[in-house]
C-alpha cells in the first residue's frame, strides 16, 4: 500500500475514508497513531499538506468538496492520501514520497473510496500505487447499462513523477475488430470518458487500450432522475487465470490484442 | 517459470498449506492447485432472487479473450452450477452456442425455470480452455461481474466482481473446493465503517472442503454484538446490520480459520443501494 485516491466523477463528489487498522491480524502492521498527508499537483510539482492524525483503530473521512485550498487549484483532478510517521514532508516535491510502513498484502490495506450524489453513495475498498511510466492498459468493459443511465469509463493514473504527459486511449469492439474512437488521457489524473454516444448494445464488449500509460479502469453509471450511482473496476487480463505465471499470460494476451486492434 | 517459483509450486501442490504456513507466512497460499492442467475454476457468485431482487451475470467469452487466434473460440459454452445456502449442489444448467463475445445472463429466468426459490450461489464453468495455459501452470478462472437490481431499493444495477477462487470441476464432473484454511485462528477486519444512517447486509461464502466456524463481531464505541455461526463447505451466510440512530458507527471483525473472511457487502441508503467487497 502506498496511497489512497480521492477525486470527483462529474458532479458526484469524491470522499475517501482512511482507516488506521489492519485488515488482518497475521501480517505485520504498525499499530500506532499515524499522520494523514495529502498530495496534489500544482505547477508540475507534488504539493503536500498534513491534514490530520489518526489514532490506531480510528478512521478519517476526507471529502473533496471540503478541500478549499485545493479547489483553488485547477490543474489537478486527483488528490492522493498517505499514512505517514513524520511531520516533515517537503512542501513541494519532484517525486512522491515512499511509504514508511510495511502494510498488509492479503488483502492490501485499503481505504473506502467513494462518491456521493444527493443521498446516494457508491464506494469501493481501494488503494493506488504509482504505475511505471512504461505501463500499458488492456481492459474489457462489461457493464454498460441501458435504461435511464449515463455510462462512463474512468481511467485513474498515478505516477511518482509530477511532470505532465498525455497518452491516447483507443476504444474498440474486439469481436468485430472495429475501431470506435481515440481519447486523450493524462497522467496523475482521473480521466472520465462518456460512453453513451457510442450506443454500445448490452452484448457488446467495449475494449480499452492504452499503449503507453497504465491505470485503474472503472465503469461508472449514474441515474440522475432518481439519483443512484454504480461503480466497479474492470479487470486486467491476468484475472482470467489462476496460479502459475499469470503475468506472463497477461503479457501474451496484451501483445496479441495490441497487434490485432490497431488504428 | 523461475527456480524459486518452481520450488514454491511444487511445495504448494504436495504439502498441506497448513504446514507450509508453519514454516513461513510467505508460504500461505489462499487456494489449492488443481491436479489436472485443463481444470477450470470459478468463484461462487451470490445470486439474490428473494424479496424482489434480480441478479445478472455478465458472461464473457474468456477463451476468446485469452486466445483470439483460435477460431474455435468464436462460439462458446458454459455450465452454470447452482448451490443452496447449505452448499448443496441444486442444479446444473448449460448454455451452448453463445455467439456474442459478451452475454448478459438473467439468473432469475434460469432459477425460475429450475424451480429454485431461495438465494444461494452459482459457479460458471467454461468448456475447452486454451491448452497452452498449462505451459504457464495457469488455470482458466471465472471471476466475472455480477449485477444486482431491485426497483424497491434503487433504479439501476450495482455490480461487483468475483473475489474468491472457490471451486473447480474435475474431469469426471465432481466439484471440488479450492479454498485453503489455517490451523490457527485468523482475524479479518472489514476496512469500512458502518454508518448508523444506513443498513447493510454481509454475505460470506465458505470456499473450503470443511465446515468453518465464524465469530462475527460488530464493534462500536458503546457495544459489541457477537454472532457465532457455522458454514458448510460452499455454504453461504448472511449477516444484517439495521440502521438505528441510537447506535454509534461500527466496524465488523471476523474470527475464523479462513485466511481472508472477506464478505460481499450490500449497503442500503434512502433510495439507492451499493454493492462492494469488504
Amino acid at each position: 500500500m502506498s496511497f489512497f485516491p480521492l477525486f470527483n466523477i462529474l458532479e458526484a463528489k469524491g470522499f475517501c475514508t482512511v482507516h488506521n487498522f489492519s485488515p488482518n491480524n497475521w501480517e505485520k502492521s504498525h499499530k500506532k497513531t499515524k499522520k494523514l498527508w495529502l498530495f496534489f499537483l500544482e505547477d508540475n510539482l507534488w504539493n503536500s499538506k498534513k491534514i490530520g492524525e489518526i489514532k490506531y483503530g480510528d478512521s478519517f473521512n476526507v471529502k473533496m468538496e471540503n478541500l478549499k485550498f485545493f479547489n483553488e487549484n485547477i490543474d489537478s483532478t486527483l488528490v492522493i492520501l498517505q499514512l505517514r510517521k513524520d511531520d516533515n514532508v517537503p512542501k513541494k516535491m519532484n517525486f512522491l514520497p515512499k511509504s514508511q510502513f510495511i502494510f498488509t498484502k492479503t488483502p492490501e490495506w485499503r481505504a473506502t473510496v467513494g462518491f456521493s450524489l444527493g443521498l446516494s453513495q457508491t464506494s469501493y475498498q481501494g488503494e493506488i500505487n504509482p504505475f511505471p511510466e512504461k505501463g500499458s492498459l488492456l481492459t474489457f468493459h462489461p457493464f454498460i447499462q441501458q435504461i435511464n443511465i449515463e455510462n462512463y469509463f474512468v481511467f485513474v493514473n498515478l505516477e511518482t513523477s509530477p511532470i505532465r504527459r498525455y497518452s491516447i486511449i483507443e476504444i474498440y469492439l474486439p469481436h468485430k475488430k472495429k475501431f470506435v474512437d481515440r481519447v486523450k488521457v493524462y497522467n496523475n489524473h482521473a480521466n472520465i470518458i462518456s460512453l453513451d454516444k457510442y450506443e454500445f448494445s448490452k452484448n457488446e464488449l467495449p475494449t480499452f487500450i492504452c499503449r503507453n500509460m497504465a491505470g485503474i479502469p472503472f465503469g461508472f453509471g449514474i441515474n440522475r432522475t432518481s439519483p443512484m450511482l454504480s461503480l466497479e473496476h474492470t479487470h486486467p487480463p491476468a484475472s482470467f487465470t489462476l496460479h502459475g505465471s499469470r503475468f506472463q499470460v497477461q503479457k501474451r494476451i496484451k501483445t496479441s490484442w495490441f497487434n490485432k486492434l490497431k488504428l | 517459470m523461475n527456480f524459486y517459483k518452481k520450488i514454491k509450486n511444487s511445495a504448494v501442490r504436495n504439502i498441506n498449506p497448513k504446514y507450509l504456513e508453519l514454516i513461513s507466512k510467505r508460504g500461505i497460499v489462499l487456494s489449492k492447485i488443481p491436479k489436472h492442467s485443463s481444470t477450470v475454476t470459478s468463484d461462487l457468485f451470490l445470486y439474490r432472487i428473494e424479496n424482489n431482487w434480480s441478479t445478472f451475470f455478465e458472461l464473457l467469452n474468456v477463451n476468446h479473450l485469452i486466445d483470439n487466434d483460435n477460431l474455435n473460440y468464436k462460439i462458446f459454452e458454459v455450465e452454470i452450477i447452482f448451490f443452496n445456502n447449505s452448499g448443496d449442489l441444486v442444479e446444473r444448467f448449460e448454455i451452448k452456442n453463445i455467439r456474442d463475445i459478451k452475454h448478459r445472463i438473467n439468473i432469475n429466468e434460469i432459477t425460475s425455470n429450475l424451480n429454485i426459490k431461495h438465494d444461494g450461489t452459482f459457479a460458471v464453468i467454461h468448456k475447452n480452455p486454451p491448452i497452452w495455459l498449462k505451459d504457464y501452470d495457469c488455470f482458466l478462472s471465472e471471476r466475472g461481474y455480477t449485477g444486482y437490481e431491485n426497483n424497491f431499493c434503487g433504479p439501476i444495477k450495482s455490480y461487483v466482481h468475483g473475489n474468491l477462487d472457490a471451486i473447480y470441476k474435475e474431469s469426471r464432473g465432481n466439484i471440488k473446493q479450492l479454498g485453503n484454511f489455517s490451523f490457527l485462528k485468523k482475524k479479518y477486519f472489514v476496512q469500512h465503517r458502518l454508518l448508523t444512517r444506513y443498513s447493510y447486509d454481509f454475505y460470506w461464502v465458505n470456499p473450503t472442503n470443511r465446515k468453518q466456524k465464524l465469530i462475527i463481531e460488530e464493534l462500536s464505541e458503546s457495544n459489541t454484538i457477537i454472532t457465532r455461526i457455522q458454514m458448510e463447505p460452499m455454504g453461504l451466510y448472511k449477516y444484517s446490520y439495521k440502521r438505528n440512530s441510537n447506535k454509534t458507527d461500527s466496524v465488523i471483525k471476523i474470527q475464523s480459520r479462513l485466511y481472508m473472511a472477506r464478505p460481499i457487502v450490500f449497503k442500503y441508503m434512502e433510495n439507492s443501494f451499493d454493492v462492494f467487497h469488504g
